[in-house]
């Protein structure tokens, strides 16, 4: 019976210690783990909406580029030098080679014949007086 | 008996532990995911803001072209006091030696706040304009309200008084109207070849009608019938008895 009280007496030690272990230790790993992904989740979307947001303010012919996604179905849709300027910028506010822009009715941009799905930003912008649709959806996807 | 005891304190303990890590974990997970959802909820509802916020001028502009544009179609009037004679649904600005000429400038900003008002309130949920005024050079659209833009966990405010910029003629369809009617009225047709900045009148006499077109500007309109939008000409019709 002794010999059983001191075997109890190892085996809690044995799982206490086990059970400190794994509250300190693997709650720690975890954290770091989920702290990568949370960031990493954070630092994908916010670098998505930061590149929409850049693209929507840079200059273009005494405007902003926002006025290409305004008036796209009406004065740039033909554009040559709208989509250059827009590949170009995209190219340098995302540093990406596999990117698609489309909207509800178009796809405005697309390279290559990769299938981006890393990051994803929306963008809605006022299109000219429509009684149907005041707000018009692009999305900007690319892979890094 | 004793080493039952001990066996199913031990198995307790163990229990109680191994409950008390997973909760731990558990709790732990539960709080960095909110945490999560939070930061990107607030991220998002600040970049939809500043969306609304780089997309105002714009929204300001075609308010105010689609105001320009209906309130030509209609005689420069948003609703035609009844004081004043019409016909076929457009004002005489002159009936006799009596003239109704509008102040387009109020009527344009009344126009213009409605429509902007819908381009607001399709993005946030609010109309928050309460004044618009239009002068020769310029459009300013002020709220006494803050904008509230809503999150799921978050709010953001923001003041979003906005202001675009007129080429200073850009009410000269009205003024070449009004000229027009003052001094004008048997002619069938008057247009200002000297002035690059061209406005054109047309006096259709059988029908006492004015037609002024702004040879200059092209404004963007949705065509419903088309079912697309058409780049027109300013035009102002209105109606008109010496």
């Amino acid at each position: 019976m002794k010999g059983f009280g001191i075997f109890s007496f190892l085996l809690i030690a044995i799982i206490a210690e086990a059970t400190i272990i794994l509250f300190f230790t693997i709650p720690v790993f975890l954290f770091k783990y989920h702290l990568t992904i949370n960031l990493k989740v954070q630092y994908d979307y916010n670098e998505g909406e930061t590149a929409v947001l850049s693209l929507l303010r840079l200059p273009y012919q005494d405007q902003e580029a926002y006025k290409i996604f305004s008036e796209w179905p009406i004065r740039y849709y033909n554009d040559e030098n709208a989509k250059k300027f827009l590949k170009e910028k995209i190219n340098i506010t995302s540093l990406s080679k596999c990117y698609k822009l489309f909207n509800s009715t178009d796809v405005i941009l697309k390279s290559g014949n990769c299938d981006p799905k890393e990051v994803l930003a929306e963008a809605y912008i006022f299109v000219p007086y429509n009684p149907k649709s005041l707000v018009e959806k692009y999305v900007l996807v690319y892979d890094r | 008996m004793k080493g039952i005891v001990e066996f199913v304190l031990v198995a307790a303990i163990a229990f109680l532990l191994v409950w008390a890590t997973y909760w731990h974990l558990m709790i732990g997970k539960t709080v960095e995911f909110q945490l999560m959802t939070n930061e990107r909820d607030v991220l998002s509802t600040i970049n939809k803001m500043e969306q609304i916020k780089i997309g105002l001028p714009y929204a300001l502009r075609y308010s105010f072209e689609k105001a320009f544009y209906d309130l030509g179609q209609k005689g420069g009037y948003n609703a035609i006091p009844s004081n004043i004679p019409t016909k076929d649904g457009l004002p005489y600005w002159r009936y006799g030696n009596e003239f109704y000429i509008p102040k387009w400038y109020e009527e344009t900003a009344k126009a213009t706040k409605i429509y902007l008002n819908e381009y607001i309130e399709k993005a946030t949920g609010n109309s928050i304009y309460k004044e618009v005024k239009v002068d020769r050079s310029s459009v300013n659209a002020t709220s006494d309200e803050l904008l509230v833009l809503k999150g799921s966990n978050c709010k953001v405010e923001t003041n979003l008084n906005v202001s675009i910029f007129l080429d200073m003629n850009r009410f000269k369809v009205y003024e070449v109207a009004e000229e027009y009617v003052k001094n004008h009225c048997s002619e069938v047709f008057y247009c200002d070849t000297t002035d690059p900045d061209r406005v054109c009148a047309w006096y259709y006499q059988d029908k006492e009608e004015v037609l002024v077109i702004d040879e200059r500007y092209k404004i963007i309109i949705w065509n419903v019938t088309e079912n697309s939008y058409e780049l027109v000409k300013p035009v102002l019709k209105f109606k008109i008895k010496c």
